[in-house]
């Protein structure tokens, strides 16, 4: 039966590692907490089941537009029309109308700030919800490196909308974040499948060098993993630099205008370029099975960063390469960083003193110049909404601030450690420690390749251009 | 110091400006506020053509500006002045004038139809999957309800394909590159950084580039084409919403007045209407506003003095007239000249 679905629509010959066990547990209407890797088909375990219920909705919940966007483009693309979305994006007439067909869809995605609206729970409450998915779960703990506060609220939600079946779904989680997700989300008698977070295809590689020889080690590296390979930074302009330097690369960030942005993505998954220097805004929910190489030029915030991003090489189970590149000093921006995300004591000081004479935010903003868009402000005024004090918010950021901090601290020991990585990474996961081939360069087991890389390129001719765009997809850039 | 289109392009508007202008009333010019003054600043000095077509950061136009300074092009005091070695970098014609400002928008909007519609159609001609190049939701969905009156998908592909081809021809090199590769289909285009990369131009002069080829390609398009028919229904109307609406009231015969009272208008907004209907409109009773005599001096004292500048104008009027009935003069003078 669930074979004979995967097959039909879903035009899977067979089930992956977990996910099975997954559907079956939800069919039996188990409350649900999956870990499965990236890569490893969480949408099928959502997705499936519908099809196997009575009638009935499947709410998605998820953090990120871009991903909520991929995944009904996906779902359309297998001729499923029963299927919308609630964001920040649809016209109040557009979401008028959708909530109006709320019981012939068969999915319904949203952000967690729509679903906190009290008109489309109303409406959610009115109608048979068969199962309630909670995406990148881990957004639900502040022992997740994603900590959001709108998932806070799911699990009040859930039980105002008759506490449907729930399945929380996340790729990387700790004993303490899956606990969390537990709690948060009010789960009762939870079944927690837990697939490794191992990627055995997966080679990992750490290189340290001094700053001023990065490039150097970055160039010398490229000639020995294979293409197409992602290079991460952490910031726009480095990622822009770093284009410029390494041949028949290109970059992606969130400054793009959007139509570059859409551009480079289909370059890239149509191979017709094979290097992509881009910063974390790239990633999330692009499907693409034959990444070789990812390189992060400078190391991410934390180990399941770290995890979810490397995640995107070898989707399609081939050898894979992961390099970590390490220059002492490299942990500062990363500090500075988790600084910026809160707001200084003397904002703080500030905005209470103003906000206790009984002034309004936008009054405050304008007298103290505040970005009402700066995300540490958001989160100062979240706060002061919900009621806190002064002394809780600093106490709550000083506790946040340490959490991160420790988490880099946990990065910086991945890099430094002198033994398995990948026994550190399990480890991490609180799993147990593997024996393989091509583990790391630790073990000493790597491979090396021998990539071909084009150099140069073809001379720029319009009526040959304008033929392919056309007609034909001859291979030439 | 090089002579990139984007210096090019602030160049020439300031030489417009006739020394009469501020550094933001060039800001706003450029960025397409469509407020009274940046729109009559647009009408009469002649940059419709670039009004909303460089909508440069703050830093980024501060930069420019320093970068004219410093090369002894233009001086900054409380207005941007030309200086004569300034003079002699304008060539002719202006490339300001090809920028299509004055449709407000319509080239881009048309853009985004035209390329989402190739991509789509090839795309879905050939079965193979694609992620659309424009993501405003507005033209999605345009594009989905176009596609479906499309009869036959191949004799559309080959008659667009013709018509941009036979145009392309009449473009230079240069121009038809910047079209056909960032256009998608089965092969995607390139991104801005990455043509700016391979035709060796700052990022920002080649956008512009972009938009002058653009412009001028559909230019040579005949009227009747397929493609400049994915525009027919684009607003491209100058005058803002608001001041249409008062049009549309003045035109069914309500007096200035009735509709202030009825349309809620401050006395100043009215006016700001009508000073845009003044410069839009084909025709306008301008009687209403001014008498003949006033409307003589007006006109000497501008061709006299060659000048734009309100307050001048009023200092060397010998009969009493405000400023609203100065801007509304001018305004008619540009139609007519």
């Amino acid at each position: 039966m669930m074979e004979e679905v995967l097959k039909r629509v879903f035009r899977y010959g067979a089930f992956r590692d977990g996910q099975r066990q997954i559907v079956e547990s939800v069919l039996a209407g188990h409350d649900t907490v999956a870990i499965l890797p990236t890569g490893g088909g969480k949408s099928i375990c959502y997705q499936l089941p519908s099809y196997l219920q009575p009638a009935g909705l499947t709410v998605i919940v998820s953090p990120l537009l871009s991903l909520i966007e991929d995944q009904i483009m996906q779902i359309k693309r297998r001729g499923e029309r029963a299927v919308a979305k609630l964001t920040s994006l649809e016209s109040r007439d557009q979401k008028e109308e959708i909530l109006r067909h709320l019981n012939q869809l068969r999915y319904l995605y949203l952000s967690p700030e729509q679903l906190a609206a009290p008109q489309i729970q109303q409406r959610l409450a009115e109608i048979k919800i068969n199962l309630f998915v909670v995406d990148e779960a881990h957004c639900i703990s502040q022992w997740g490196h994603e900590f959001r506060t709108d998932y806070a609220k799911l699990g009040e939600i859930r039980q105002r909308l008759s506490n449907p079946t729930c399945l929380a779904l996340t790729a990387t989680a700790t004993a303490q974040v899956e606990q969390d997700i537990i709690r948060g989300l009010a789960l009762t008698q939870a079944k927690r499948i837990r697939h490794s977070v191992n990627r055995p295809e997966i080679q990992l590689i750490v290189e340290q060098t001094e700053p001023s020889k990065k490039d150097e080690v970055l160039s010398r590296r490229l000639e020995t993993v294979n293409r197409p390979c992602v290079i991460y930074t952490t910031t726009r302009k480095e990622a822009e630099r770093i284009a410029s330097i390494v041949p028949q690369a290109a970059y992606y960030h969130a400054g793009l205008e959007p139509e570059d942005r859409q551009l480079i993505q289909q370059q890239f998954l149509h191979d017709e370029i094979d290097c992509l220097v881009c910063t974390s805004a790239f990633g999330m929910g692009v499907d693409k099975g034959n990444v070789r190489t990812v390189i992060h030029y400078t190391m991410p915030a934390t180990i399941e960063a770290y995890m979810q991003e490397i995640g995107r090489a070898g989707r399609d189970g081939q050898p894979s390469t992961a390099v970590l590149l390490y220059a002492p000093g490299d942990q500062q921006l990363q500090q500075f960083l988790v600084d910026k995300q809160y707001a200084s004591l003397l904002w703080i000081d500030q905005v209470t003193q103003y906000r206790g004479r009984g002034e309004s935010f936008e009054a405050i903003e304008q007298r103290l110049h505040l970005d009402p868009d700066d995300p540490a402000y958001r989160l100062l005024k979240g706060q002061l909404t919900e009621g806190k004090t002064k002394s809780q918010i600093i106490e709550w950021q000083e506790e946040r601030k340490k959490i991160r901090l420790r988490e880099l601290m946990q990065m910086i020991n991945y890099i430094q450690n002198m033994f398995c990585r990948r026994a550190f990474i399990l480890e991490h996961f609180d799993e147990r420690p593997v024996v393989q081939d091509r583990c790391c360069d630790n073990c000493g087991t790597i491979t090396m390749d021998e990539p071909v890389v084009r150099t140069g390129f073809a001379q720029l001719d319009w009526k040959n251009r304008l033929e392919e765009v056309f007609f034909s997809s001859r291979p030439s850039v | 110091m090089e002579k990139t289109i984007v210096r090019q392009v602030v160049l020439e508007a300031i030489s417009r400006l006739q020394n009469e202008r501020t550094d933001r009333s060039l800001f706003h010019l450029l960025q397409g506020k469509r407020s009274a003054t940046s729109l009559q600043d647009a009408h009469f000095y002649g940059l419709e053509a670039v009004f909303g077509m460089l909508p440069l950061k703050k830093d980024r136009f501060e930069q420019v500006l320093h970068e004219l300074e410093h090369a002894g092009w233009i001086k900054r005091e409380q207005n941007l002045l030309m200086t004569d070695a300034g003079k002699a970098q304008l060539g002719s014609p202006f490339l300001l004038d090809d920028l299509g400002g004055e449709l407000r928008g319509y080239p881009m909007q048309l853009w985004k139809r035209v390329s989402l519609m190739i991509q789509s159609i090839v795309c879905l001609d050939e079965k193979t999957f694609f992620i659309p190049v424009q993501q405003d939701s507005g033209v999605k969905e345009w594009v989905k309800q176009q596609i479906r009156q499309v009869a036959e998908r191949s004799v559309w592909k080959a008659a667009v394909y013709q018509e941009l081809n036979q145009a392309l021809h009449q473009l230079t090199e240069r121009e038809a590159i910047l079209i056909t590769y960032r256009l998608s289909g089965l092969k995607t285009g390139l991104s801005f950084p990455q043509l700016s990369e391979r035709l060796g131009t700052d990022l920002l002069s080649l956008q512009l580039e972009f938009v002058i080829a653009w412009r001028r390609c559909l230019r040579v398009l005949p009227e009747d084409s397929l493609i400049l028919s994915l525009g027919n229904d684009i607003n491209h109307f100058k005058m803002t919403q608001s001041a249409q609406k008062t049009w549309d009231l003045l035109k069914q015969g309500y007096t200035v007045p009735q509709i202030a009272e009825r349309r809620r208008l401050k006395k100043s907004t009215m006016e700001d209407h009508l000073v845009e209907i003044a410069m839009y409109a084909p025709v306008f009773p301008i009687e209403q506003f001014v008498a003949a005599a006033q409307y003589e001096e007006v006109i000497q004292i501008t061709d006299r003095l060659q000048t734009f500048s309100l307050k001048r104008i009023k200092q060397e009027l010998t009969q009493e007239m405000d400023y609203f009935q100065i801007r509304i003069v001018l305004a008619r003078k540009v139609v007519h000249s």
